[in-house]
């Protein structure tokens, strides 16, 4: 009770910087995310499609996901600079290897037979892939998308070491002046962030497997 | 002389990576409006030989003819919307309502709504399904028999020049199985179509065609009716596909008229008498029960059409 309300006066005492925070936050997030859609969903798409692109990708794909995140940024910090740009470009790298699989995961689990018969109907490949291949993985697309939204929105905690802002500042700043309420107040946020996402995401995703 | 829908000049087929012909000169004809089994053993080139004609697998070499046309001079997915193409399952599209899915080739030829809508509507009663029941529904939340209905209403949705199924009642109880066939045979008959149906179900092959190709090892072996397929069948292998059944299933899938012969008066006199419309295996039945040597077939306009004799059946079944 008495850490919340702690929390709150921080909170009360400046709530210009704490609205920016979140708003930093999310930026961060979106950009980064937009950036990793438009590259993991067409190689996704073409490695589900041709074992010439799916195994560079994979490979390239598992060597990515064993570098740790703030490893990333400390590597990109000598020739991006402190700023956004360099979270940006952080999280993207963080991001696009799992949400490459699940791309082409979806796209694999799609029956070819289904597929088959819509080009047998008359439907242009084109038609066969927005009309029929796209819908079809678009549930399981959405899982890659809940877990690499919900791993940025952690991630970008660690865009203030490279001073590019969001709520990882209330976590490192309060860990090393050791005033706690500053840790909860950006923790939590960051933890409420990511559960509304999540929680949304799951919600789109039931709807659609409802339907078929 | 009836139009010739398709034909297969000298057809070959040899997958990549394979060493040997899946099909293997392949010539025949297929008649306008004739229904056309291809009945053969598992790996045989059934599904090869159909998925040829809508240009699914390409040809090695030879030609198929559609309507006199080939195939290969026409624009693919143009004629494509002009052949229905029913398999045996997955073939559905699963996150399209059963009216979507009806839908699928009428929207790709840019039919206005309206169209679609009644030609949907026609449609689902062809094939039983009500319309206000069914249209909204996804194909998951259908019975196998139920889905298996609406491929074959899309199907026909544009009165297709040609229907190629593979196997559709392939994955479906024997109960529905048999019904669905009916339905089949009774949907022929109203919309003549060309109709070409794969299936290794020997009584399924006899019951629904008019003429029956059976293939072995990617070759045809004989291509004929029903009756000369079991009676005077080409050869060792077609000789041994069609005993392999059960044998009253096939007098079950022959209708009268194969066996039927001229009667005289004094047979005509003291024959029992079976509707014309009936199958061998109850001419068979009405024998054996009355302990008669002969059944006197009648026709639609109550005349006498001639006589069966056990002597047939009996030869039939050998
Ligand atoms: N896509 C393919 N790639 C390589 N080989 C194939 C392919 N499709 C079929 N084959 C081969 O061609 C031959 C004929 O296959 P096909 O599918 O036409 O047989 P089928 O008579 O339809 O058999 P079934 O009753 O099991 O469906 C088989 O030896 C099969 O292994
Ligand atoms: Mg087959």
């Amino acid at each position: 009770m008495e850490t919340l309300l702690k929390m709150w006066e921080y909170i009360a005492s400046n709530p210009e910087q704490y609205f920016t925070s979140i708003w930093q936050h999310i930026y961060l997030d979106l950009i980064s995310f937009i950036i990793i859609l438009a590259i993991s969903l067409p190689i996704g798409y073409f490695a589900a499609k041709s074992r010439r692109v799916s195994i560079p990708v994979i490979i390239s794909v598992n060597i990515i996901m064993v570098v740790p995140t703030l490893s990333v940024l400390g590597l990109l910090l000598p020739y991006t600079g402190f700023g956004a740009q360099t979270a940006i470009i952080g999280l993207v790298i963080i991001g696009v290897p799992f949400m490459t699989i699940s791309m082409m995961t979806a796209i694999r689990g799609v029956n070819p037979l289904t597929l088959e018969n819509a080009a047998a109907m008359g439907m242009e490949p084109w038609r066969v892939c927005f009309d029929v291949e796209l819908p079809l993985a678009f549930p399981t697309i959405l899982n890659g998308i809940r877990v690499t939204s919900v791993t940025l929105i952690a991630g970008t905690t660690l865009a203030t070491y490279v001073s590019a802002g969001g709520l990882g500042y209330y976590i490192v700043n309060g860990l090393g002046m050791n005033r706690m309420e500053m840790v909860y107040v950006g923790a939590l946020t960051v933890a409420l962030i990511a559960i509304c996402v999540d929680l949304s995401i799951a919600s789109l995703q039931k709807r659609v497997l409802n339907k078929y | 002389m009836a139009n010739i829908a398709l034909e297969y000049k000298n057809v070959y087929k040899k997958f990549e990576g394979s060493d040997r012909y899946a099909v293997s000169d392949v010539s025949l004809q297929i008649e306008e409006n004739d229904f056309v089994t291809i009945l053969g053993t598992s790996g045989s080139g059934k599904t090869t030989l159909l998925k040829m004609v809508n240009r699914i697998y390409e040809l090695t070499s030879g030609t198929i003819e559609l309507f006199g046309e080939n195939i290969m001079d026409l624009d693919v997915n143009e004629y494509r919307r002009h052949i229905g193409y029913v398999i045996q399952q997955g073939g559905l599209f699963p996150h399209k309502t059963v009216e979507d899915n009806i839908a699928t080739v009428p929207k790709l030829l840019k039919w206005d709504e309206k169209m679609i809508k009644e030609r949907t509507k026609e449609l689902m009663e062809l094939v039983q399904l009500d319309y206000e029941t069914y249209r909204k529904r996804y194909p998951n939340s259908l019975s196998g028999g139920e889905q298996q209905r609406v491929g074959i209403a899309r199907a026909l949705a544009v009165k297709p020049r040609l229907m190629l199924m593979d196997e559709p009642f392939g994955a479906i109880d024997a109960i529905t199985r048999s019904k669905l066939q009916q339905e089949l045979l009774r949907l022929y008959e109203n919309v003549q179509n060309t109709i070409l149906f794969v299936t290794h179900d020997v009584f399924e092959a006899i019951l629904l065609g008019k003429k029956i190709i059976v293939m072995d090892d990617g070759k045809v072996q004989q291509y004929d009716t029903p009756y000369n397929i079991l009676l005077h069948p080409a050869n060792e292998f077609v000789s041994r596909l069609v005993r392999s059944g059960d044998q009253f299933d096939k007098l079950r899938a022959l209708s009268l008229e194969y066996l039927t012969e001229p009667a005289n008066e004094e047979e005509i006199h003291d024959g029992i008498r079976i509707d014309g419309l009936k199958h061998l295996n109850e001419a068979l039945l009405l024998m054996l029960q009355n302990d008669a040597s002969h059944v006197i077939v009648i026709g639609d306009d109550g005349n006498v059409k001639g006589k069966i004799e056990m002597s047939a059946l009996k030869q039939l079944l050998q």
